[in-house]
């Protein structure tokens, strides 16, 4: 006995099966689009985060390296009256490379409060936070301390430098986060 | 027959895809060129420091204390060593931080001319990130 319905007369089932084949197709193809969509975001993201951190690495780099090899311009830059961007084109702590000047960093600290984003921008990050500490080498003495710290945040770049203050070999914790 | 070996195939293909799928998506985005940077940065102050404060004058006499004080003073992650070589190229100091395995990461080296107590040596200073850092 044959329990399926017969079509009616001239007619056939050939056509739902087409149709619930079409639409399953479609179903298939709409999920492993939208999975890939998925997929391609989460890379998109992570490629974005990555290339702002890598941004900001460099940035970092590069205001450690001003910070520790050069004695900004003008070179006398502590010893000015106003500290703005009529008046000094680069800021550099030292007087040879990693030979620390006391009275450029007494002069950054003491700017601190109302310089702050002049000194960000003429280091080139603007568009983070940056912090500069000056401790000895066990590090439990602080000697100068400027800008902002971050803590123990993920995403922010910390680099340690060597340097030389008042004839003593100091580190120079520079920390840049967002 | 033919349906099965088309939907067979379709498997295959899908799961190759798959698979590729999840390994570009978990794969971890490498920051070494910065890093490589900063401790060649690193490397060139601990250098100049010893030279310019006498440490490395106090190595070749045998007392490498200062030096060392500076070497472990470095960041956890990194590892350096100060070679200290005379004019015939003989080695005269060698002094590496503490708990640095052979593993090198990222291997920058600088060396650095110097004069003590009247005769010439190159100082040479290297580093790399420690295991589980690089």
């Amino acid at each position: 006995m044959n329990s399926n319905p017969s079509p009616p007369a001239g007619k056939s089932f050939k056509g739902q099966a087409w149709t619930f084949d079409f639409t399953a197709g479609m179903i298939i193809l709409l999920a492993i689009l939208l999975f890939f969509i998925f997929i391609w975001n989460g890379l998109a993201m992570r490629w974005n985060s990555v290339n702002e951190y890598r941004q900001m690495q460099f940035d970092s780099l590069f205001a450690a390296e001003a910070l520790m090899s050069t004695t900004g311009h003008p070179s006398n830059w502590e010893t000015l009256p106003a500290i703005n961007s009529t008046t000094v084109d680069s800021l550099g702590l030292v007087n040879g490379r990693n030979e620390l000047n006391n009275l450029k960093l007494e002069k950054l600290v003491s700017i601190n409060s109302t310089s702050y984003s002049f000194v960000k921008d003429r280091l080139g990050l603007s568009r983070y936070e940056f912090g500069l500490r000056i401790t000895n080498l066990a590090k439990d003495s602080t000697y100068h301390d400027f800008g902002r710290f971050a803590g123990p945040l993920n995403n922010s770049v910390v680099f340690e430098r060597l340097g030389m203050l008042n004839g003593s070999v100091v580190l120079v914790h520079l920390e840049v986060w967002k | 027959m033919r349906a099965f070996v088309t939907t067979f195939d379709a498997l295959v293909a899908l799961s190759f895809l798959l698979v590729i799928s999840i390994l570009v998506s978990t794969q971890s985005f490498q920051l070494n060129y910065a890093r490589g940077v900063y401790i060649y940065q690193l490397t060139h102050d601990a250098i100049s420091v010893m030279q310019k404060t006498g440490r490395l004058d106090d190595a070749i006499d045998g007392n490498s204390s200062a030096v060392r004080n500076i070497l472990e003073s470095t960041p956890e992650a990194v590892c350096m060593q100060i070679l200290i070589y005379d004019n015939s190229g003989t080695s005269v100091a060698s002094l590496s931080k503490f708990n640095c395995g052979e593993t090198v990461s990222q291997l920058q080296i600088v060396s650095m001319p110097f004069t003590a107590h009247g005769n010439r040596y190159i100082a040479k200073a290297q580093s790399w990130y420690r295991k589980g850092y690089s």
